[in-house]
């Protein structure tokens, strides 16, 4: 092995995702060796802190697990506890908690598409310069945005960590007015993001396309938000009570989230790719229509193409907030009273990145004794790695430079959200000959 | 963004978390200068860092006065203001917006894009204590007084000019 030449490539902090994540790459006679994903963010210990609590509680100390996506993380630990408890949620109340997520999906996809992802395919190094040469896409997009944030604000009492939400429905519903007043933006917005897909599709994407296995949750009726089977595109098909018997997770040195895996079978694909090809038919006549404009069609697995998924999904979500605000009427109560019992609940709601499973054993008296929480960045780490070990292989004779921004740019195309927290990007290329150290 | 609609009161912007101690300063002089100033005299809001929003509050207005909480290094209560109208501020605020798109970087997405106020004042203070209890300490207490009367000139004097920041 003397002649043997070995190559790292080294993201100590991960630019442009959510939390403290970096990335080593270590490659060896022109193959790859190894790829850690790392994720080095202090375990948060949420799981701990929620036993002995209230199991009323619950959707408002998950809520702060995230701070873009605490809707999902709310209507998750909503649905599990009713679920043990019980009970169902229906008609407006339902409604508003559809009309919620819609609001968090636009907020969350928004920022990403447009602030986050697309400088990665135009070249600039943030949405900074690039508002410079697209400023009218920049300001359509903090408008979308904006929207998305006017949503979630109405309906969880503030833009960031809403508090509205509760176990049986809200603390407060809205009155019809204010729905109304959202219309026109709302159109509005969805037009602009209309117009900025058919800019997205021209983006160069490259030729990358895996086997996935899709992972996403499937209602008979409606595009998934909260409820729904667990389905892939190889077979899998189960309620989510069963999601730890079919899903399995493990621990890594080198990460402080656990890795997902299909028992007996690998890694899987949760987020917006997957839910467009497992559920294209339940999107709206405009999505479907702006889908098909742009040119995405399922199956796509192209990884690179989740920012046009995530634009119909902005679409689908103004159109869904638009269907359900002009069939809204206001609940005679804001929520339907949830009685503790001793039992296990579980709650898989889909978070703009995918799939979030939340299993809860609580007492008689709701106190929460135990607690289980499957995000979906932990879902997607060994694909991302997977992608990354085979987007490293087709392009090894890439400068470091290169090689990095184009690993950079597959990360994102996760949309990894690792924690709320600010980073930057350091950057440290090894190129070593000789032999291998390890 | 939408049409952007012009507003010629002066608009006081706190940014920040009540419910993070020392961060939430900037709404504490945002509700003091509500409750002490005539509505059409200053409108005062508060709104947590997104970065969206901010930029929304501020587009069409002739002046702006921002105030964030810091953490550079300074002692804490102390204050600094900066004029943001031509040049980027310095990156010394709490960075504990999400995906790093915090003040400094909205400031110059809204430059980029043609969205800045006529004016932009920006009010860094200085911060110590961000636990979760909500308490805020006590050299912050006292520089409120002092950033609170500092902005409350700034709105009059702008004022007494007939809003020509």
């Amino acid at each position: 092995m003397a002649d043997s030449k070995t190559r790292q490539i080294k993201v100590d902090y991960l630019a442009r995702v959510e939390g403290e994540g970096g990335l080593q790459v270590k490659i060896r006679d022109d193959q790859v060796q190894e790829v850690h994903l790392r994720i080095f963010e202090p375990p948060r210990l949420f799981e701990g802190f929620l036993r002995g609590r209230h199991f009323t509680e619950a959707p408002d100390i998950t809520a702060r697990i995230c701070g873009i996506c605490p809707i999902a993380y709310q209507m998750s630990a909503v649905h599990a506890m009713e679920n043990a408890c019980g009970a169902s949620v229906g008609g407006q109340l339902r409604a508003l908690r559809r009309l919620m997520y819609c609001g968090e999906w636009i907020e969350s996809h928004a920022l990403h598409v447009f602030m986050l992802h697309a400088p990665d395919f135009l070249g600039y190094e943030d949405a900074i310069q690039m508002s410079h040469m697209h400023p009218e896409l920049v300001k359509d997009a903090l408008y979308v945005k904006k929207v998305g944030n006017e949503i979630v604000s109405l309906l969880g009492g503030r833009e960031i960590h809403p508090v509205n939400a509760r176990v049986g429905g809200f603390y407060k519903a809205p009155a019809r007015e204010r729905l109304n007043e959202l219309v026109e933006r709302l159109r509005w917005a969805r037009d602009a993001t209309r117009e900025a897909a058919d800019i997205l599709a021209r983006l160069e994407f490259p030729d990358f396309e895996q086997d996935y296995e899709f992972v996403a949750l499937s209602h008979p009726d409606e595009y998934p938000f909260c409820e729904g089977r667990i389905v892939s595109n190889k077979g899998l098909d189960f309620p989510i009570e069963e999601f730890y018997d079919r899903i399995e997770e493990e621990q890594v040195p080198y990460s402080t989230a656990l890795h997902s895996r299909i028992r007996g079978r690998g890694a899987y694909h949760v987020g917006p790719l997957a839910r467009f090809n497992l559920n294209y038919e339940k999107l709206s006549a405009g999505a479907r229509e702006a889908a098909r404009a742009i040119g995405l069609e399922p199956p796509c697995r192209n990884p690179f193409k989740s920012i046009l998924a995530r634009a119909v999904e902005i679409i689908y979500a103004f159109d869904e907030a638009l269907r359900i605000i002009e069939q809204y009427e206001p609940p005679p109560e804001p929520a339907i009273a949830v009685a503790p019992r001793a039992g296990v609940g579980h709650g898989c709601t889909e978070a703009p990145r995918g799939i979030l499973y939340h299993r809860y054993r609580i007492d008689g008296e709701g106190i929460i004794r135990d607690a289980r929480i499957a995000p979906p960045t932990a879902q997607n780490q060994k694909i991302m790695e997977s992608d990354l070990r085979e987007l490293i292989g087709r392009n090894i004779g890439d400068d470091e430079e290169k090689l990095t921004l184009k690993c950079e740019q597959a990360i994102r195309n996760y949309d990894p959200c690792i924690s709320c927290s600010c980073h930057f990007l350091k950057l440290e290329i090894d190129r070593t000959g000789g032999p291998d150290p390890t | 963004m939408s049409p952007v609609s012009s507003n010629s009161r002066p608009l006081v912007l706190g940014i920040g978390n009540r419910l993070r101690g020392d961060d939430g300063a900037g709404g504490m002089v945002a509700a003091r200068l509500r409750a002490a100033m005539p509505t059409d005299a200053v409108d005062c809001r508060t709104l947590d860092g997104e970065v969206a929003s901010i930029i929304d509050a501020w587009a069409g207005r002739r002046l702006a006065i921002v105030i964030d909480c810091a953490v550079s290094g300074a002692p804490p209560g102390s204050i600094r203001r900066f004029d943001a109208t031509a040049a980027p501020i310095p990156a010394l605020f709490a960075k504990t917006s999400t995906h790093g798109i915090g003040l400094p970087e909205a400031i110059e997405l809204a430059r980029a894009l043609g969205l800045m106020p006529g004016r932009l004042i920006v009010y860094a203070i200085e911060g110590k204590r961000f636990g979760m209890d909500g308490r805020v300490s006590p050299e912050i207490e006292q520089a409120l007084i002092k950033l609170t009367g500092m902005i409350e000139e700034d709105v009059e004097s702008n004022n007494r000019r007939g809003g020509d920041a």
